[in-house]
């Protein structure tokens, strides 16, 4: 069945019209018949700046691209079962919104919180390590726990990681993302002025955070 | 809000180009002619000029095909049709089958047919009857087909309220309104205030059936798979099962070639407890098994209930909404949340009892509570997390303990040194945390569950007691000293945390471990240039022998690597590469049977040496794509240069992917950028300086690629690559004759107004200070602090006004000039004003800063008597490290949370004080590792 819609198109009445043209939601719509010609048109559009949110949603960024997959896939699901009217919200919205559902059970599945809030109590040894004395070079230390500790703790020291978390997913789905104010408070679920407020916070918080490591260089 | 009305949401709304239809020409005109404002919203652009330049990614070059086989398997999967209709598949059918089951049950036993009866003692009537007085009751029905199973829940509760639920749909039909719920769409099929059936195919088979007075034939042909043609006649006992065991079988057909019925009934209760139908033909079977005794809650059939909680949960998975408004089995938990409840949420361990020795040690036994958190996830830590005495000491768990997974727990605390002897009675606070697990803003932060306070018993014996856990550990004075490691990392004073590896790598110099942890404490203070130093003579040679046989050893050769390029020393880092190159081949090799090297073995080595050994493929991908280009765009005589740079695009391929900062210039630069406006690739830039070149050096993130297969794994990587562009003379007089030259697609935004005067001043006096002329720069700093603090005066017009929050770093900045003056008693005095001036505690970096500078200086000038006597005047107000709170605190805040840790926030304030003082012992011993004592 799949492969007859995979088949070549049928003869063109009409010239195709650009396909920066066409909006998100016709894409969804043919792809949701199985039609997937402009599938790549649809996926360039969000994959970059879907990761990169994803990449700050998650403490391990390099899951960012598998979490990217899985939106899309979710999404596809979604579209294929008629779940995007398009009346409700805009693509990217829907889209980010997923994403951030994906983020979630991500989280879940994994045990693990958003980033930048590990507590000294993370690096307890008696949590993910064994004990201190005989800690190194010992093989019941997993290489991949003291990997994820020390990127956590390399990654606390990065601009969005700083914000609070409220104020880290609305600058992550703004700048990150490229979403609208609006379409950021359609995701987050705040009025626009909230997330205006939360933008402003967030952005005098790393600016500020700027002008400390611009001190501090030796 | 301002007085020229632009509040904060429309500041934002500016940088982002969102600014309301009526407010477009309003606002930036506004923010043109304020300094403030201006310099407000040129704050905002570079924090998202920032954020986008940390947020760059790779993307592999193969996601859209991943994502499209990923798709096309799918929908090959759900594209085979059912090979014959399904009840349960015609939404929403469910109800056509409960109906059916109920009537199977007897539940409309009025209509049975007259029949033949069996003369055994339990008649089918019997049942009838006694299924129609349960108040409750859950049937689960199992079909097998020879491409699927499913499973669909029938829950019944008096009087006629039903849920059934399964393949994806949850269906009610309650007294307050009925509907059928899509859990794929998260949303609901089918609504209705009224109690009814809703209509579907079957159900109208099933009702004509009814209508006619053909119960039996009714019930089967709502049965699928008798294809709407029962077998003739009603449930009679089986002549071929045996009874006995307390049962009796009833069959509906009597052969076994044929479909036929069986039900299993309890013969003193006279319920049936199961139901097999099986169909020969298509190999179809039937499994509906009941329970009579759990019964639901009412809100588990509340469906305005279960609306409002879905709705809460746009992701939950089909079984979450399964599961949702479920009642515990017989008080048992059926999940995880259920479970955290019944257990009342988390337990601290149940203390049973404390042991002391005469060195302060403690040994507490107590009950492990295994606690799990809502979400079903083990919690770190069954142990007490802070004990602390009321003689002001503080103990670290001796990990490992004994009973980890058991029902009881032996833990050893060591009390923290110095260990201070009180005289009161002696008591113990153990404080059981439990960090947050959940999403939102607080997550991660560690709760208190329970306190308690103990008195201490007497020590038993003296010395450590041969029974206690790790006695052998506890008795070495120096392994003891290293069990405390943990606990001064990033908590402590340098020297301490030094002082528990040192005394032992005097003993045994050639430790790997030790060596590494002591590489990490460095790293920990930036103090690259000597861990490297130290890497070098200690562990190089071995490590670069064995790379990847350690990972702590090759995350620091990989971390080794990458500091020699960014160095420049490239010549040591080619021959390392090279050296490595064959190592690396038999490693990946190493990892599969065939011996064929396997680059996916990178995909889990998570140290830094894959990144290092990518970092030439990424520099070839940089030499053989497009790199910036710069184009000046005119000169004025007063030092203006406008320049316009047209940066790479983003690359995406399997190789590498690169993105390009905004430049800058290196350090001691004749030129300043002052400002730059940025539309996609393409930058407008002024700057202001002098030269007949400028040289411009572009962050270039590069993703490399660790390892080759579909799950392709990229780190990211920052390295600076410059160029130097031509500066012609200059052709005009101002700045504002350049303005032609501007390029059309900048006009317009809020970085393009004039740069106001405190930020050309603070550049100015910024470059005077890079480029050494610090009287100069003095002088301009001066004149800057002379400028009115408040931003609104009468001069307020021409913006010669210093913000609040700059101030405190503008007096700071003299006292680093008067030092390269070397005139010493002003930067002291200037300290001094600085100190008295600002009580702000978050000024405490600038003024701890301050000190630190001036202390350096005395290092550089060898009059250590006088660094030693001021750091030791400056480390007086150091607080107790050890009684900190390790645990991460928040405060709902305007705007959002505010959060703080004090253990190591405390640390981070006095860093660089620790780097100084490591300076001092440097300059001291005359040794670059200069070993600490415990």
């Amino acid at each position: 069945m799949i492969e007859s819609a995979m088949a070549p198109p049928p003869q063109k009445r009409w010239p195709d019209r650009p396909s920066s043209c066409i909006e998100d939601a016709e894409i969804l719509a043919e792809i949701a018949r199985g039609d997937f010609r402009r599938f790549d048109v649809l996926v360039d559009r969000y994959k970059v700046r879907l990761t990169a949110y994803l990449g700050h949603r998650v403490p391990d960024r390099h899951h960012a691209e598998d979490l990217a997959q899985e939106a899309f896939l979710r999404m596809f699901r979604a579209a294929r079962m008629g779940g995007y009217s398009g009346r409700a919200a805009v693509f990217s919205t829907w889209l980010f919104t997923i994403a951030d559902n994906c983020a979630t059970d991500h989280l879940r599945a994994s045990g693990r919180q958003p980033l930048a809030l590990e507590s000294d109590m993370a690096a307890d040894p008696g949590d993910a390590r064994a004990g201190a004395i005989d800690r190194f070079p010992s093989a019941d230390v997993d290489p991949a726990d003291a990997a994820a500790h020390r990127e956590s703790q390399v990654r606390a020291d990065a601009l969005l990681a700083s914000l609070p978390e409220e104020q880290r997913r609305v600058v992550a789905l703004k700048i990150l993302g490229g979403l609208t104010l609006s379409e950021v408070a359609a995701v987050v679920g705040c009025p626009v002025g909230t997330v205006e407020s939360r933008l402003l916070y967030g952005l005098r918080k790393i600016e500020a955070l700027l002008a400390r490591n611009r001190r501090q260089e030796p | 809000m301002n007085d020229k009305h632009v509040s904060d949401e429309e500041l934002v709304a500016l940088v982002f180009g969102e600014l309301d239809a009526t407010r477009q020409t309003e606002v930036p005109a506004a923010v043109a002619e304020d300094a403030e404002l201006t310099a407000a919203a040129e704050g905002l652009e570079t924090a998202v000029a920032a954020v986008r330049a940390e947020g760059t990614v790779g993307i592999s070059g193969d996601f859209n095909d991943r994502l499209r086989r990923r798709l096309r398997a799918e929908s090959v999967t759900t594209a085979i049709a059912p090979r014959r209709r399904r009840f349960w598949l015609l939404a929403p059918l469910p109800l056509a089958a409960a109906a059916a089951i109920l009537l199977v049950l007897g539940l409309f036993g009025p209509f049975w047919p007259g029949g033949q009866r069996s003369q055994s003692a339990m008649a089918w009537a019997d049942v009838v009857r006694a299924v129609n007085e349960v108040r409750f009751f859950h049937a689960t029905v199992y079909q097998d087909s020879h491409d699927k199973s499913d499973r669909l829940d029938f829950y019944y509760r008096q009087p006629n309220t039903w849920r059934v639920q399964g393949v994806g749909q949850v269906t009610f039909v309650t007294s307050k309104g009925s509907g059928v719920y899509d859990v794929a769409k998260h949303g609901w099929g089918l609504r209705s205030e009224k109690v009814e059936l809703p209509p579907s195919e079957t159900f109208s088979t099933f009702a004509a059936a009814m209508q006619k007075g053909n119960m039996l034939d009714a019930v089967l042909a709502a049965l699928p798979i008798f294809d709407g043609k029962p077998p003739a006649g009603e449930p009679v006992k089986s002549e071929q099962a045996i009874g006995g065991q307390g049962m009796e079988v009833f069959d509906y057909a009597h052969e076994a070639d044929q479909r036929w019925v069986r039900i299993w009934v309890l013969k003193e209760s006279r319920l049936p407890i199961h139901m097999v139908v099986y169909q020969p033909d298509d190999n179809e079977f039937m499994l509906v098994v009941f329970d009579y005794t759990t019964a639901q809650p009412e809100e588990f059939f509340d469906l305005g209930k279960f609306e409002k909680t879905v709705a809460k949960k746009p992701g939950a998975t089909p079984e979450e909404i399964y599961r949702e408004g479920f009642g515990s089995v017989g008080g048992k938990p059926v999940d995880s949340r259920q479970a955290f409840k019944l257990k009342g949420g988390y337990k601290a361990p149940v203390l049973t009892k404390i042991e002391s020795d005469d060195t302060g040690d403690l040994l507490i036994t107590s009950e492990n509570p295994r606690n799990r958190t809502p979400e079903g996830h083990p919690v770190p830590g069954t142990y007490w997390q802070q004990l602390f005495d009321n003689w002001g000491n503080t103990y670290w768990r001796l990990s490992p303990g004994e009973g980890s997974g058991k029902k009881v727990l032996r833990q050893v605390y060591l009390a923290v040194p110095p260990f201070h002897q009180g005289k009161q009675r002696h008591t113990i606070t153990l404080r059981y945390c439990v960090r947050g697990n959940n999403e939102g803003s607080q997550a991660g932060y560690a709760k208190i569950q329970s306190e308690e306070t103990v008195e201490v018993p007497e020590p038993l014996a003296k010395g450590i007691p041969e029974s206690w856990p790790m006695a052998s550990v506890l008795r070495d004075p120096l392994r003891r000293a290293h069990a405390l490691y943990d606990f001064h990392r990033a908590r402590s004073p340098l020297w301490i945390q030094l002082g528990t590896v040192d005394p032992l790598l005097a003993k045994t110099p050639d430790d790997d471990g030790l060596l590494c942890e002591k590489i990490e404490i460095l790293r920990e203070y930036n103090l690259d240039e000597d861990r490297f130093w130290l890497f070098e003579r200690t562990l190089k040679d071995r490590t670069m022998a064995n790379p990847f046989d350690n990972w702590w050893l090759s995350n620091v050769l990989g971390d080794y690597l990458i500091h020699l390029f960014n160095a420049g020393r490239h010549g040591e880092f080619d021959a390392l590469l090279k050296q490595l190159e064959p190592l690396k081949e038999k490693f990946l090799a190493s990892t599969t049977p065939d011996a064929r090297p396997n680059q996916d073995a990178f995909r889990h080595y998570t140290s830094s040496l894959p990144v290092a050994l990518a970092i030439p493929q990424a520099l070839q991908a940089i030499e053989n794509g497009p790199r910036p280009t710069v184009e000046v765009l005119g000169r004025s005589r007063d030092g203006w240069l406008w320049l316009s740079v047209v940066r790479p695009p983003n690359r995406n391929r399997m190789s590498s992917d690169h993105s390009w900062s905004s430049p800058r210039v290196p350090k001691g630069s004749p030129w300043t950028l002052v400002s730059n406006w940025g539309v996609g690739d393409k930058l407008f830039i002024k700057a202001k300086g002098t030269g007949d070149e400028i040289q411009l050096v572009f962050d270039v993130q590069i993703v490399l690629l660790v390892s080759s297969a579909e799950d392709a794994t990229f780190r990211a990587q920052r390295m600076g690559w410059s160029m130097t562009v031509k500066v012609p003379p200059a052709s005009v007089a101002t700045a504002g004759e350049l303005t032609p030259y501007q390029p059309k697609w900048s006009q317009g935004g809020p970085g393009m107004s004039a740069p106001s005067p405190f930020r050309l001043a603070w550049d100015h006096a910024e470059r005077l200070f890079d480029t050494g002329q610090y009287a100069a720069a003095l002088d301009a700093y001066h004149e800057m602090l002379s400028w009115p603090r408040q931003p609104k005066t009468a001069d307020g017009r021409e913006g010669k006004t210093v913000p609040d929050y700059i101030r405190e770093t503008l007096q700071a900045r003299p006292i680093s000039c008067l030092l390269h003056l070397d005139r010493l008693d002003e930067a002291k005095a200037a300290a001094d004003r600085l100190e008295a001036e600002s009580p702000k505690p978050e000024g405490l970096y600038l003024k701890r800063g301050a000190r630190v500078e001036i202390i350096d200086w005395l290092i550089d000038h060898k009059r250590l008597d006088e660094a030693q006597k001021a750091l030791d005047q400056l480390n007086r107000g150091r607080v107790d490290a050890r009684l900190l709170d390790c645990r991460h605190f928040a405060t709902k805040v305007s705007g959002g949370v505010q959060s703080w840790q004090p253990a190591r926030d405390n640390w981070a304030a006095w860093a660089g004080a620790d780097r100084a003082w490591w300076r001092l012992r440097q300059a001291q011993t005359g040794q670059r590792i200069p070993p600490v004592e415990p």
